[in-house]
């Protein structure tokens, strides 16, 4: 295959056996889903839709994209992809730092595990090669002594991805992470990883940044998406909120519109928001700014907290996490935000999943459905729920099955804030329409990432949209979800489609792949994984009425200024939001998926 | 336009805060004010705002996000927006969010 960005050599390791096969990639499907993301969704689409998540016969991929490890900015990404334990859709989740590019300088674009090894195992990649090493003695480990351990045996200048427990026991919202605190957090994927006994990927390489194949169009396209960030006011450098701030310089703003769900989200915002966004992070506990590969902005916000029972150095304090420990949970403790972060980093969960199972119980709790007894805000009661749900005991047992599942064995599904199993991110839906149709069409249950309307809602970027207008919200989404598919897929960090367009990103293609694209065809590319993986959920059994939300948002209007007394108009967003994608009630015809090229 | 005893507080947030040494700011305003004349009057009293929230050309910078009563001002009238007596003015430096 003679693409530019690619190195053409993927490994697929059967865990059952042993048994490690190295190919090259098929350049059709390169070409038609380009990588990371989109390649991860085409592998897991021909695994088959009724896999059982947590069986040998799933397979989990980790790859990166054509422009991961290269000198395009923000370009640090590895993509997680599966059949997710958690909702049993296809899913994918993201983290980076430098293993994503690691991976690219160790020769491959690719891992691909199927099976299920004998004894815990771990994978040593170097050189163009993967080694499976016994994992025996950091079976039970927590991620930051895993890293440890396997930093001290293999080097410094290793990346080690890794499961802490929660991955072990199957706790069905457990992550991996990279790099100590860097998640690829949401779906489950660190379940599959612990069904697998697979603990780790150790990625050794030197820095290999890959040739473009047009050096000088890569030369124009590189200083002009650079120049869109140094020029942008969230990314610029040092100046704009998403670099001074972190992505906790939301807080402020979605609790000022009325979009912040507080209290299991039976409010929309949260009187002191304040004391837990990135404004008074940066102010009090703020020490350093870590950054990802090939990243000017440097969003990650490393903090130390004060000495005491919740005294931890981590980073970062993310919007999300801040805001599922935070609002969600009506606890307004700074610093047990990052000390649960970073336990739940150790354990290897995810924290938006963990804070609004906390949330969960907290009104379950109140409403006397259980016994246990969890106050709003009680952090110390939080500490140990985190602890109980790693280690499945007690009560932790039922909520390490997830939010959904829970809430109903406690006898009320309504309480769970949640689509398809996976629960919410940081934004109201009745103070942020978008978001609304957004979790519900979310091909990985519910998620901010998929199609980022808030980018246009608050940030107002391509243009400024009122948050609390539906209206024309179903085609904004559309276009999010494709375009972002392709940060995903191409191994760029999604932030940088605050600055950049999709005419940067078919420049920068073009330039490091060699094949000639232009901004439709790319987002033609993005659509055409959106409708992959929609395709595989509704082949998975997810079909007419699977798109909606929970009842609280449908039923119970907002209580606070600026959004009071609305409801979320999902009904009318869906009919928008399926006309412009041509699909019939979530379904994607047959018709559409021959138009793309997908059958 | 007449002077009232129209008061409208205005919250600032982050460095703006910082600058200007506390969060909550006591505005008195005309009758018909907008939007504009809460930021003027705001710099008379605090001019070490002067450069953060006006440009040369007297104008909000896009680096700041203005809301009234919790409505980002540029889903209203931008700094033309009317602002009432008892409104709260909130001014914030610009937002990103995400976790993958
Ligand atoms: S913006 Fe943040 S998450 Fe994205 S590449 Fe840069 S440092 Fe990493």
């Amino acid at each position: 295959m003679d693409l530019g960005g690619y190195v053409d050599h993927v490994a697929r390791i059967d865990l059952t056996t042993g048994d490690i096969k190295y190919e090259g990639l098929n350049e059709e499907n390169v070409r038609k889903y380009i990588g990371g993301r989109g390649l991860g969704v085409k592998y897991v689409f021909d695994n088959g839709p009724k896999v059982d998540p947590l069986s040998p016969d799933n397979i989990i991929c980790f790859l990166v994209g054509p422009l991961t490890g290269t000198d395009v900015s923000m370009s640090g990404r590895m993509a997680v992809v599966t059949k997710s334990p958690l909702t049993g859709t296809v899913t994918d989740s993201h983290h980076g730092g430098w293993s994503g590019a690691r991976l690219k300088w160790a020769g491959f674009d690719g891992l691909i595990f199927k099976g299920k090894a004998e004894q815990p195992t771990y994978a040593y990649i170097e050189a163009g090669k993967v080694e499976l090493k016994d994992a025996s003695d950091l079976w039970g480990k927590g991620a930051h002594e895993t890293i440890k351990i396997l930093q001290k045996r293999h080097g410094k200048d290793v990346s080690v991805v890794t499961l802490g427990q929660a991955g072990e026991n199957l706790v069905r919202y457990a992550c991996w992470m990279n790099e100590n605190d860097r998640a690829s957090g949401r779906g489950g994927t660190g379940a599959v990883g612990g069904s697998k006994n697979l603990k780790a990927l150790v990625i050794k390489a030197a820095k290999k940044l890959p040739k473009p194949k047009d050096r000088e169009a890569f030369k124009q396209a590189h200083k002009d998406a650079l120049k869109a960030i140094n020029e942008n006011d969230t990314l610029a450098p040092r100046k704009g909120g998403l670099s001074v701030y972190g992505t906790n310089s939301l807080m402020m703003a979605a609790n000022t519109i009325g979009a912040l769900p507080a209290k299991n989200a039976q409010f929309t915002s949260f009187e002191n928001a304040f004391n837990i966004s990135g404004h008074h992070i940066k102010e009090t506990i703020l020490v350093g700014d870590p950054t990802c590969h090939a990243c000017p902005v440097a969003c990650k916000k490393e903090v130390e907290t004060e000495p005491g029972k919740f005294h931890v150095r981590m980073e970062s304090v993310e919007y999300e996490s801040a805001w599922a420990f935070g609002a969600q949970c009506d606890n307004d403790n700074r610093d047990s935000i990052p000390f649960l972060i970073d336990l739940c980093n150790d354990y290897g969960i995810d924290t938006i999943d963990m804070g609004n199972v906390l949330a969960m119980t907290m009104e379950a709790s109140e409403k006397e459905l259980i016994r246990e007894r969890v106050g709003w805000g009680d952090v110390d009661k939080m500490v140990e729920l985190v602890h109980k749900i790693a280690k499945r005991e007690g009560i932790g047992d039922i909520l390490a099955n997830g939010i959904e599942p829970a809430a109903k064995a406690f006898g009320d599904p309504s309480i769970a804030m949640s689509v398809k199993g996976q629960a919410i991110p940081a934004y109201d839906p009745r103070g942020m329409k978008g978001m609304g149709v957004g979790y519900a069409t979310s091909n990985r249950g519910a998620c901010h990432l998929r199609g980022y309307t808030p980018a246009s809602e608050v940030v107002g970027v391509p243009e400024k949209t009122d948050p609390l207008a539906w209206k024309g919200k179903g085609k904004l989404l559309k276009l999010f979800q494709d375009f972002q598919a392709l940060s995903d897929s191409l191994g760029v960090c999604k932030f940088s489609t605050f600055a950049e367009n999709p005419d940067h990103y078919a420049a920068q293609y073009a330039a490091v792949v060699g094949v000639p694209m232009d901004a439709n065809a790319i987002l033609t590319i993005g659509e055409r994984i959106y409708n992959l993986e929609r395709h595989y959920n509704n082949l998975a059994g997810f079909g007419e009425g699977s798109d909606t939300l929970p009842a609280r948002f449908l039923n119970e209007p907002s209580q606070s200024e600026p959004s009071q007394g609305h409801i979320c108009e999902l009904d009318q967003m869906l009919e928008e939001y399926y006309a412009e994608r041509g699909w019939v009630k979530g379904v994607v015809p047959e018709k559409k998926l021959k138009a793309l090229q997908i059958i | 336009m007449k002077l009232t005893s129209n008061v409208t507080v205005v919250r600032l947030h982050a460095s703006l805060r910082e600058l200007a040494g506390q969060r909550d700011i006591e505005v008195t305003l005309p009758d018909g004010a907008i939007v504009r004349d809460v930021l003027n009057r705001l710099v008379e009293l605090r001019p070490v705002l002067a450069d953060r929230l006006l440009d040369e050309d007297g104008n909000i910078p896009p680096c700041i996000n203005v809301f009234v009563n919790g409505r980002d001002i540029r889903d209203l009238s931008g700094p033309d927006s009317p602002v009432m007596p008892d409104d709260e003015l909130t001014i914030l430096p610009p937002a990103a969010g995400g976790r993958a």
